[in-house]
């Protein structure tokens, strides 16, 4: 009976490793499928010891793993910083207390990085500027896609109106950009259509993809302001709807894709943009 | 933070206890010997095999490994070597420690649109362990590591290789054959 159940879960053991099944990509990109790192090497886990956001995470995304680009998550500090990271409050990640946007960016400098055990002990990362990023990748000849995603709900409406910090933020963003020459390589997204416009009212030329997986709802709104795509979650997007998009010409980027099956589902819906948590495992399936 | 220097208390802790223990060794003549062993490690889980020579307290082991998984089964399947140095500070009937100079590398593909090149990670890690006797020559043991690591990449945007450089910290589980 034991040596039967045996043959039996080595069986099983085989036929889960079947080779993922992928359809010829059709898409926007002409069938080119761009592999993002979800903060940089994904988000931090048993199986990813770098914490997302963080320097070495994103530079090992582009370096180590060679990603077409990274997906970072950005927000304003008291002194109107552009830095990185996921959470309102410092203490989800960091040796920090409190919301982000009540801390100077020199004060953020003081704490490290320290969510798990390895974190702690092995790796000495900080709260970086997103201008840390754009400058160490404006120098290198390929260059990789920045996708930022606006954290607009995360501001401290004790010091400014919604308005007012949709403005200064956006600003900030846009100069920064511009600063390093990066407008080809951005792709700005958020959920937040003021934010969207304010940006497009500073410069129009630039990237922006509405968060949102209602494509039929939110057609309209995106043709009409040209924007360039959307960025929703796998789970929520079908086939039908992503096909329905490029039919509109509007292009989507599909994220939490981490294991096999959210892999091979997400590619076989042809976006143009795959933010994925597990970037050697995607570049496997379209690669190999 | 109390858990911050956890593994290297651990570490220095399990040496000072295996050389307070440390004691004359009985002379032999020399054996040879098997070792299947798993570790999680920097470059992730691996399953390892090596021939053992051993010789009254030293044992020198060569062998091959297969990382099968990593941060995100990027290496699964790829092959490297183990060299793995140990030096008997206990031999008892029934239970030896030791401590343990290990290397051991893995060559994975890293790849890129219509391109892959060959990425290599070095692990080099020291030791502390035991083994106790399950039943007349075979015997089951644990280790814990502390080390670093070098991974050579190559950077396709560059078209040049790069290496990073870290800590790295190994456990380590193993059954031994003595022949």
């Amino acid at each position: 009976m034991n040596f039967r159940l045996f043959i039996l879960i080595i069986f099983l053991a085989f036929l889960s490793c079947k080779k993922a099944e992928i359809n010829p990509i059709n898409n926007l990109n002409g069938g080119v499928i761009y592999v993002v790192g979800h903060g940089g090497t994904g988000f931090q886990s048993a199986y990813n010891e770098m914490p997302e956001n963080s320097l070495s995470s994103i530079t090992k995304a582009i370096e180590v793993y060679n990603a077409d680009g990274v997906e970072v998550d950005v927000q304003l500090t008291k002194d109107l910083n552009l830095v990185l990271y996921h959470d309102d409050k410092l203490e989800t990640s960091t040796n920090g207390n409190g919301f982000l946007y009540d801390y100077n960016l020199e004060e953020l400098n003081r704490f490290k990085y320290d969510r798990d055990f390895y974190t702690n002990i092995f790796l000495d990362e900080h709260i970086i500027t997103l201008e840390t990023v754009l400058q160490k990748f404006s120098q290198r000849n390929i260059k990789p896609q920045i996708h930022l995603d606006l954290r607009t709900w995360l501001y401290d409406n004790h010091q400014y109106s919604f308005e007012e910090f949709i403005e200064l933020y956006t600003t900030k963003i846009v100069q920064l950009i511009l600063k390093y020459n990066y407008q080809e390589y951005t792709y700005i997204s958020s959920g937040s259509s003021e934010a969207l416009l304010a940006i497009q009212k500073i410069n129009p030329n630039l990237k922006l993809m509405l968060a949102t997986s209602d494509v039929y709802g939110l057609l309209s709104l995106i043709k009409q302001n040209n924007w360039y795509g959307i960025v929703a979650q796998n789970a929520n997007m079908t086939k039908q709807k992503i096909d329905y998009a490029h039919q509109n010409k509007i292009r989507v980027a599909l994220f939490n894709v981490k294991i096999q099956s959210e892999i091979v589902d997400a590619v076989n819906k042809h976006p143009e943009f795959i933010l994925t948590d597990n970037i050697p495992k995607l570049q496997q399936i379209l690669y190999e | 933070m109390l858990y911050k220097y956890f593994a290297h208390i651990l570490f220095v802790f399990c040496f000072i206890i295996y050389l307070s223990c440390a004691q004359a060794q009985v002379k032999e003549k020399i054996k040879f010997g098997t070792e299947l062993n798993s570790h999680i490690s920097y470059s992730g889980i691996n399953t390892g095999i090596q021939m053992n020579l051993l010789h009254q307290n030293h044992s020198l082991g060569i062998g091959i490994k297969n990382t099968y998984q990593n941060s995100y089964f990027y290496y699964r399947n790829a092959l490297g070597i183990i060299i793995d140095y140990k030096y008997f500070l206990i031999t008892k009937e029934n239970i030896k420690a030791f401590i343990s100079i290990n290397y051991n590398n893995v060559i994975y593909k890293s790849l890129r649109r219509h391109a892959s090149k060959n990425n290599i990670i070095h692990e080099y890690t020291y030791s502390n362990g035991y083994l106790i006797r399950l039943y007349k020559n075979c015997w089951v043991g644990n280790t814990i590591g502390l080390g670093g690591y070098t991974e050579r990449f190559y950077d396709y945007s560059e078209k040049e290789y790069g290496s990073y450089i870290g800590y790295n910290v190994m456990f380590k589980g193993m059954i031994s054959y003595e022949f």
